[in-house]
């Protein structure tokens, strides 16, 4: 997840400061991984050190929170090329479950019924998301809630496949 | 009037039913499986191809017969009816969309989906209205007047879907309703079903789709015909 370029994003459109930056991660973003003032202050050191945005007089916020960021234009190059360049097509971080059906095989236990109940709580999870989608009030809440039932159904996906295939891949794993 | 105590009504409910072809080899398609759909309830049916949904599907619409165990409608057990009986019963009270899609590529597509008027021996044109509206909501409006040979297989599903509703049936059966469409028109078939559902119509539905099925209240799955416990 690239905290990086959204806060240059965010700076692109106006000078901020650690506060605004907050608040306009968490409008949009907050729900899919939460980002802490911690976080932030850390980030935007990094991308001051690096040049990429730099201190400015503005109207200065509330307390400790009173430094304006500006992108500079090598911030501006760094996110055009973030932009431009597709990301990686790489395949989930979280692997676990595949990591979860291979031990149990290998250790001999049900895997099926390990699977069947995966099954279980991943349709439960689209069926509250899909309710969730129902009387979500913006296309952004939405398109958000979408990411995360494709995910989820590509899991289930696999699970399917990989269940009718259990056999022969008990018999690979040494299981 | 409804008190707590009465019991819930009940659309339809299999009671360990079982269903074997007999070919070259006898095939258990369906394995003593129980059922039971209410009004309002929208219950999708998932599992591997050849696991038996669609002949759950049939025999919940009386268009199978059971081998051993019994399907109720409302109450009437299926086997107990005579053809002509079971006809009527199917014609006044279920909707069925099968994965076949079967218009009649001469009629335009509104005749289509008032169609069912004809087997009552009314006219098709005390139909238009309500089949314009049907189409309507189901984003078919502009292609009313168009004759159904020309509509491509995704309109062709969603004007089957209209043709099902059309008698404002007490139980919806919809096998594969969604395959032929897209991912934005599968979801607003899918929320009219879920409306449909809370506004008390009884739904089930036959589907391989994970993000279909999770418009239901909820899921049976079949493996080898059985329903599957996790
Ligand atoms: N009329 C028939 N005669 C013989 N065998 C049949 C008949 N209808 C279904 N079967 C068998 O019964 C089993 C279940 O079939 P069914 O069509 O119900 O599966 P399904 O779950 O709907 O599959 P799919 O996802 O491919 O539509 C299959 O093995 C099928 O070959
Ligand atoms: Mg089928």
């Amino acid at each position: 997840m690239s905290f990086q370029h959204a806060l240059l994003g965010f700076m692109e459109t106006s000078p901020r400061h650690g506060y605004d930056l907050k608040r306009a991660y968490d409008g949009l973003f907050s729900e899919m991984r939460p980002l802490r003032f911690s976080q932030i202050y850390a980030i935007l050191a990094r991308l001051q050190r690096d040049g990429l945005v730099e201190q400015v007089d503005g109207p200065g916020g509330l307390g400790p929170d009173r430094k304006t960021y500006a992108i500079t234009a090598e911030g501006v190059t760094d996110l055009e090329r973030w932009y431009d360049e597709p990301e990686a097509a790489q395949s989930p971080i979280d692997s676990t479950l595949f990591l979860k059906i291979t031990m149990a095989l290998l250790s001999g236990r049900p895997a099926d019924s390990i699977l069947e109940r995966q099954r279980a709580a991943h349709s439960a999870r689209m069926r509250e998301l899909t309710r969730a989608k129902a009387v979500a009030t913006t296309e952004h809440e939405r398109a958000l809630i979408d990411f995360a039932l494709f995910h989820l159904e590509a899991d289930l996906r696999w699970m399917d496949h990989t269940a009718q295939r259990l056999d022969e891949l008990r018999r690979d794993v040494g299981g | 009037m409804t008190s707590a105590a009465e019991p819930r009504p009940v659309v339809v409910e299999a009671r360990c039913v079982t269903r074997v072809f007999v070919a070259d080899l006898a095939v258990t398609a369906v394995d003593r499986i129980s059922f039971t759909v209410a009004p309002g309830e929208f219950v999708a049916i998932e599992g591997p191809s050849g696991s038996g949904k669609s002949t759950l599907l049939h025999l919940l619409g009386g268009l199978d017969l059971a081998t051993t165990g019994s399907v109720r409608f409302e109450g009437q057990d299926y086997a107990a009816m005579d053809d002509d009986t079971r006809s009527a019963v199917r014609r006044g009270g279920i909707g069925l969309l099968l994965p076949v899609v079967d218009l009649v590529a001469s009629l335009t597509v509104w005749e289509n989906v008032a169609i069912t008027r004809l087997l009552g021996g009314q006219r098709l044109v005390g139909g238009r209205q309500r089949a314009r509206e049907l189409l309507d909501q189901l984003g078919l409006g502009h292609r009313a007047d168009l004759v159904a040979g020309r509509l491509s297989a995704g309109e062709a599903q969603r004007a089957a879907l209209a043709r099902a509703l059309f008698n404002r049936p007490r139980l919806l059966l919809l096998d594969e309703p969604t395959s032929s469409l897209d991912s934005v028109r599968a979801d607003e078939v899918l929320g009219l079903l879920r409306q449909l559902a809370d506004d008390g119509q009884a739904v089930v539905m036959a589907t391989h789709n994970a993000r279909a099925a999770a418009f239901a209240d909820r899921s049976a799955r079949l493996c080898d015909g059985r329903l599957v416990v996790p």
